[in-house]
């Protein structure tokens, strides 16, 4: 015992880790910690939705007899009669109860990726990614995992709309018939059609028989996933027509412009998984990528960065300038033509000091590295500082390697400004998709403008603002319902599969432009598409496989390989182009006649036109570049939302109460503000905690009851917004980022009443001039940022739960992990026997900190596959959010106002000496012999004494009927659920079981037809499948070949609370950073500047 | 006047007293113990089903393989209701005017009817079964299902309880029997004199662990 008491009183470890902490609360000291936690766990008053009672009234009436007689009696009575109902005609090799998996693809974001669905009984129920697709790589996002719950939506329109009127499908045709008919005859004026962001060319091929059917119609598209500032920026350096893409695969160091291509901006999860490949080390002779990041707010990229600094988003430009001053070295610009007038303009000017130095040791750091760097600006830049960053990258060698370029196929057509300043002159607006009204903010008058147009035709799948203010309303299908095809960013087709019927009998966007051009059905369209009208026998067979695969293939674009002026000097690979100067035509032509000879190529190309020859002109850059840039005021920053994006996600109710990866913040979005402007405005953080001056303390005003947070009024360009405040470490100072697609007034009924709307002040990604003050209101948020701390209370601080160290203390000391050991093996004692761990498959689990960005994918898709239940946002805030896997966000350092940050996935640990299993005093909690923790819910009687002696905080309790509560809430919820794991009822304990279902199946598998045992990799847990980085990998620890036993054995593993020696199956690899070492890292900050918060 | 009690009566009270709460309680026990247990609430349940079908003719005066119909047992968790095309294909030229057929003909003309049967064996939802892995370690299906080639009506057999399946997975080897035997319902081991269940090179290995079952 004296060792445990030991443990207790250390104050301060000997060990070389980092100070990491969950809050600025938590950041100040123990006594701020405990009072928050205190205001977490002890809620009262809360009602059960069924028997209308408080938890202790039930108590107090029911007691004990009812209790008895109730379960007395059930016992007695066999459960009704049920039915089974089988097939009238079983479809060929179907089995019964077993999920089949159909490919498909999608749109999420500004990426589209390939899908695998899986149907249970003809419900799709889960989504996984399509490994063979360029796009998925077999990983997805939360978006894609929480869409299936889109296809459920409770408060989807099901049927057409005149106004508020219910109509039919027919009486919207007849009408349609009649009032297209005399458009028709007019050659289409006034008519409009505003689309999203589009990736289908059927549906592009469909709007181009649209408007030869109507000439005179006006196109618009208006999404705000839509790179449309990398667009403009590319037309600004000649390239119009043409998209960047990066390979991360090949670059050394990263520098992102405030590119949150980790998160939000465009294809995440290729660039992801990229991006981590170049992180997953063996050992410290490895070679690790940099990444830099330059940013406004705190991005998930941002969290990744070895180096980061914040800074306003004005300022992003002016620190790429800067960079360009330093590489665009005359000798350089000698191989560039026309760049000159270029450099001429580049200054360091606007950057303080320590932008300055960055931007120097950025600079040095790319030029040396030539070829091997790749430099990515955001969407939220504008068109200029993408212009620059081409004119970098192609000065640093980089075009051909790291970046390449490909065709951009979208449709010309007008923006929302366009639109508005045209909506006079319509009489009729066809919008497929998307919700204009709201996302177009209130500033762009585009909701005014709308009213004034007299056919407003909204096909939509939501119920929205843009449908409230539509003449008609029209049910959109979702796109497990509806056939269509995407076009990735590489140019590989996939063709959208649907795995059900419509359930409403809705229809899609080309499906309602094909009835109003007298085409046939989704699948007629998309058919004709790619079969250019003859269905040869060949193409049938090539159909039916690119339905099988999920792709199309060979039909990836050829990459472009731009020309300067005084061609050949772009440095190209020879293995991604053809060194001619015509690559892009004669590439085309010779893929086409490559892929006929394997019968598979669609017949003709459709809608695929052949690049012109390119070339980089760079005249137009010089001029646009600013000289200045607006710093005035607070600049007030937008962003998508990891939850919602632009809105379009705000009625998905396991993404409402996904916690954002940086605040933490579920059912709502807040305005982030640093700690320096929240100390400056007195404003206090959640629970009343209020901000102290840096090494000063005050006692927190509590208790919990209705806890809230101070508001905010954030007034530019003239217009208010009051909104909640929530003070984040690392938020550049002078700067609020406030999160779009919240607030939404016309909305389904898990995102009402949830959230601020940012848009209302939005006229552009960033704002200068902002003004910030107190408001008097106060509003309660919900984060679960202080939940299930595994540092409970004073002298646990220095737990080494994420353990850091930058690649060179690596290399030096590979060992490093064991050094923040809190105490020596030869201490460790246990309470419990070993249980034989010596024979059969014994499941493990490895999570590598290193590639992991926190982006909860894995939290969804573990959500998804084990109807894992939604609690809301009150109960959210007392920590009762039903996650199995968790992601902890610490900020690390020992700056308040710069830190840096680290996640960390806890699933269950599946600790070999469980402390839960011992104090369960039913037994419902028990070893399996394979290394598992089972969970018997049937046995559980809800004392929580494991949840109590978890170490980890892994285990949730059903306080209530959550799952009765959900499928009552929306109806089709059940639809979703996934047979083969039991729906847990009130008062029982849950968590992660490592997907035991799928361990079960393999198993099963494997018994009955195979040698018994399960082959590596064919179990794979819903986290581990779901993660863009392949950071989770699960298996047999025992063999010594599996991919699981062989990331143990990296030095960099290590396994949480090693002290308490329980054993614990999941382990960690440790969290690594590679920073330039001209830059002051903040993990090498010396301790000692920051003494007073020892 | 002799006592209107015996003497011996005196001691009924003070006996009650003392001896009625324990027995209560015992019989209490008792009576949820088998009056509560599968064993009582469901062995014996015997359904009417849509259609009058019988086991006993196609089955055992037949000889039908169980397979036929439950053609998934070998590959699928669930045996399955077989579709009513399977029935259809000798009922298209057996017995086409039958009465006691017409559910069944209605339902193959059209498709939105269905044949509804009533669950006979019923598992709880947080319990897992899987036919395949069973029929794989060679179990026979008349260790659970009971002598259903001798049933007109189907009846459950045994009581599907926990209890009960743990028994089997503790040691299976009385209910393993030839590979060629599993759908044999008549079939005793004195029947393959050669057969050792202890003699196969990879024994059947049943869970006894809480997720082996429960998930």
């Amino acid at each position: 015992m004296t060792d445990l008491i030991k443990i207790r009183r250390l104050d301060r470890p000997d060990h070389d880790q980092p100070r990491q902490w969950r809050s600025p609360a938590r950041f100040e000291g123990d006594a701020a910690a405990e009072a928050a936690q205190e205001a977490v766990e002890s809620p009262n008053g809360q009602r059960d939705s069924e028997l209308q009672l408080t938890r202790r009234g039930f108590m107090g009436t029911a007691g004990f007899t009812m209790a008895a007689a109730a379960s007395a009696l059930s016992g007695c009575i066999r459960k009704s009669e049920s039915f089974l109902v089988p097939y009238d005609k079983r479809p060929e090799d179907y089995i019964p109860g077993k999920p089949v998996y159909f490919a498909t693809a999608s749109k999420f974001g500004g990426q589209v990726l390939g899908l695998l669905v899986e149907s249970q009984d003809g419900r799709p129920t889960k989504i996984e990614g399509n490994p063979r697709h360029p796009g998925s790589l077999g990983g997805t996002t939360s978006h894609a995992q929480a869409s299936v719950m889109d296809l459920y939506d409770p408060d989807r329109p099901r049927v057409p709309a005149q106004g508020a009127e219910a109509t039919t499908w027919s009486a919207f045709d007849a009408w349609a018939g009649e009032h297209f008919g005399g458009l028709r005859s007019l050659g289409g004026k006034g008519l409009g059609v505003l689309l999203e962001d589009t990736t289908s060319p059927t549906l592009q091929r469909l709007v181009q028989e649209f408007r030869s059917a109507f000439p005179q119609a006006k196109i618009y598209r208006h999404d705000l996933l839509a790179p449309v500032n990398r667009d403009a920026g590319t037309g600004l350096v000649g390239l119009r027509g043409v998209a960047p893409r990066f390979n991360l695969r090949k670059a050394e160091v990263v520098l992102s412009l405030d590119a949150d291509f980790l998160g939000t901006d465009g294809e995440t999860v290729r660039l992801s998984k990229e991006f981590a490949a170049g992180r997953r080390l063996n050992g410290p002779d490895d070679a690790m990528n940099r990444l830099y990041v330059a940013e406004p707010g705190f991005s998930i990229t941002g969290m990744s960065a070895d180096n980061r600094i914040r800074m306003k988003s004005a300022l992003v430009g002016a620190m790429l300038q800067a960079i360009a001053h330093e590489v665009l070295t005359p000798a350089v610009l000698a191989g560039i033509p026309g760049a000159d007038a270029v450099a001429s303009k580049l200054s360091s000017d606007g950057l303080d000091e320590g932008g300055k130095k960055f931007a120097l040791a950025v600079a040095k750091d790319l030029a040396g590295r030539r070829g091997r760097t790749a430099v990515i600006v955001g969407e939220r830049q504008p068109a200029h500082v993408h212009a620059l960053a081409h004119l970098v990258n192609v000065a640093l060698g980089n075009v051909g390697q790291t970046v390449g370029y490909v065709p951009r196929h979208e449709l010309p057509a007008g923006d929302l400004a366009q639109l508005t300043a045209d909506a006079g002159e319509l009489n009729t607006l066809l919008v497929l998709g998307g919700n204009p009204v709201y996302s177009g903010g209130a500033a762009s008058g585009f909701a005014e403008a709308f009213a004034t147009i007299e056919q407003r035709i909204h096909l939509t799948l939501d119920v929205n603002e843009t449908s409230a203010a539509s003449t008609w309303t029209l049910p959109a299908s979702h796109y497990l319902e509806s056939w269509g095809d995407h076009r990735a960013a590489d140019g590989t087709v996939s063709m959208q599969q649907p795995l059900i019927e419509p359930l409403f009998g809705t229809r899609s966007g080309i499906e309602l432009l094909a009835g109003l051009t007298g085409g046939g059905t989704g699948l007629d369209e998309v058919r004709n598409t790619w079969s250019a009208g003859a269905a040869t026998a060949a193409f049938e067979r090539s159909w039916r496989r690119w339905l099988h695969e999920g792709i199309v293939a060979d039909s990836a674009a050829t990459p472009i390989a731009p020309a300067l002026v005084s061609a050949p000097v772009v440095e190209v690979a020879p293995a991604e182009v053809p060194a001619d100067g015509d690559a892009a035509v004669e590439g085309d032509a010779a893929e086409g006649e490559g892929a006929e000879a394997q019968g598979d190529a669609p017949a003709e190309a459709p809608v695929r036109p052949i690049p012109p020859p390119h070339t980089y002109e760079w005249s137009g850059l010089a001029g646009a570049l600013p000289g200045s840039h607006d710093v005035s005021g607070v600049e007030v920053n937008f962003v998508l939302d990891y939850s919602v994006l632009d809105g379009r996600y705000a009625n998905n109710p396991w993404l409402q109460e996904l916690p954002d990866p940086l605040t933490k913040l579920g059912w709502d979005n807040a305005a982030l503000i640093s700690p320096k402007m929240g100390r400056a405005m007195g404003i206090s953080a959640r629970g009343g905690v209020a901000l102290p001056a840096e090494g000063e303390w005050v006692e927190p005003d509590l208790p919990h009851e209705g806890a809230e947070t101070d508001m905010l009024t954030v007034k530019v360009g003239g217009r208010t917004l009051q909104v909640v405040a929530h003070v984040v470490p690392g938020i550049a100072d002078d700067t609020v980022v406030l999160a779009l697609g919240w607030g939404r007034q016309t909305v389904g009924r898990f995102g009402e009443g949830t959230g601020f709307d940012a848009g209302a002040l939005r006229t552009g990604w960033f704002l200068a001039g902002g003004e910030v003050s107190k408001a008097s209101d106060r509003y309660p948020i919900s984060t679960s940022q202080d939940h299930h701390v595994m540092v409970p209370r004073a002298g646990y601080e220095s737990r080494p739960l994420v353990r850091e160290a930058t690649m060179a203390r690596f290399k030096e000391h590979p060992d490093f992990v064991d050094d923040a050991e809190v105490l020596p093996g030869e201490r460790l004692k246990s309470l419990w026997e070993s249980p034989n761990v010596t024979t059969g498959q014994q499941w493990g689990l490895s999570i590598d900190l290193n590639t992991c960005t926190g982006c909860a994918t894995c939290v969804v898709a573990c959500q998804a596959e084990n109807n894992i239940s939604v609690v809301g946002k009150e109960r959210l805030g007392y920590g009762r959010e039903m996650h199995w896997i968790r992601i902890d966000r610490y900020f690390t350092g020992e700056s308040l106002e710069d830190p840096q940050a680290v996640v960390q996935p806890i699933p269950c640990m599946q600790c070999e000496t469980a402390p839960c299993e011992g104090v369960c005093p039913v037994a419902a909690t028990s070893h399996s012999p394979d290394g598992l923790n089972d969970m018997a819910y049937n046995r559980c009687i809800g004392t929580r004494y494991c949840a109590n002696n978890c170490p980890f905080k892994v285990r949730r309790f059903n306080y209530f009927a959550y799952a009765k509560e959900n499928d009552t809430a929306n109806e089709l919820a059940q639809w979703q659920k996934n047979p083969d794991v039991t729906v847990r009822f009130r008062g029982v304990i849950e968590k992660c079981t490592y997907c035991v279902q799928r361990i079960n199946a393999e198993k099963i598998e494997a018994k009955a037809h195979g040698d018994g045992v399960v082959p590596d990799g064919r179990i794979i847990p819903a986290c581990a499948q779901a993660c863009p980085t392949d950071s989770i990998v699960f298996g047999d620890i025992r063999d010594p070949n599996s991919l699981v036993a062989q990331r143990k054995l990296r030095p960099q593993e290590y396994v949480l609370l090693s002290e308490l020696n329980i054993h614990p199956r999941t382990s960690y690899g440790a969290r690594l950073r590679n920073p330039n070492p001209d830059l002051a890292s903040h993990a090498e900050a010396p301790a000692e500047a920051h003494g007073e918060h020892h | 006047m002799s006592p209107l009690f015996p003497r011996w009566a005196n001691l009924v009270l003070p006996a009650l007293i003392v001896l009625g709460p324990p027995g209560a309680v015992t019989g209490a026990t008792l009576g949820i113990w088998y009056f509560a247990s599968p064993e009582f609430t469901d062995v014996g349940y015997a359904p009417d089903q849509p259609v009058p079908y019988s086991h006993k003719l196609h089955a055992g005066e037949l000889g039908i393989d169980c397979r036929y119909c439950h053609n998934t047992v070998e590959v699928g968790q669930r045996a399955a209701v077989p579709p009513v095309d399977t029935c259809m294909n000798c009922h298209k030229v057996i017995r086409t005017d039958s009465e006691l057929l017409a559910p069944i003909r209605e339902a193959a003309e059209d498709p939105n009817v269905s044949v509804a049967w009533s669950r006979v064996h019923l598992f709880p939802d947080y319990a897992y079964f899987d036919h395949s892995v069973h029929v794989a370690a060679a179990v026979g299906c008349v260790t659970c299902h009971g002598r259903v080639d001798q049933m007109d009506v189907v009846i459950q057999q045994e009581p599907l309880s926990m209890g009960w399946c743990v028994k089997c997975h503790s040691d299976p080897t009385d209910n393993l029997r030839p590979r060629s035997e599993i759908t044999n319902m008549g079939w005793v081991p004195a029947d393959s004199p050669d057969f050792d269940p202890h003699a196969a090179a990879r024994q059947p290995d049943p869970p006894q662990h809480c997720s082996g079952c429960h998930r």
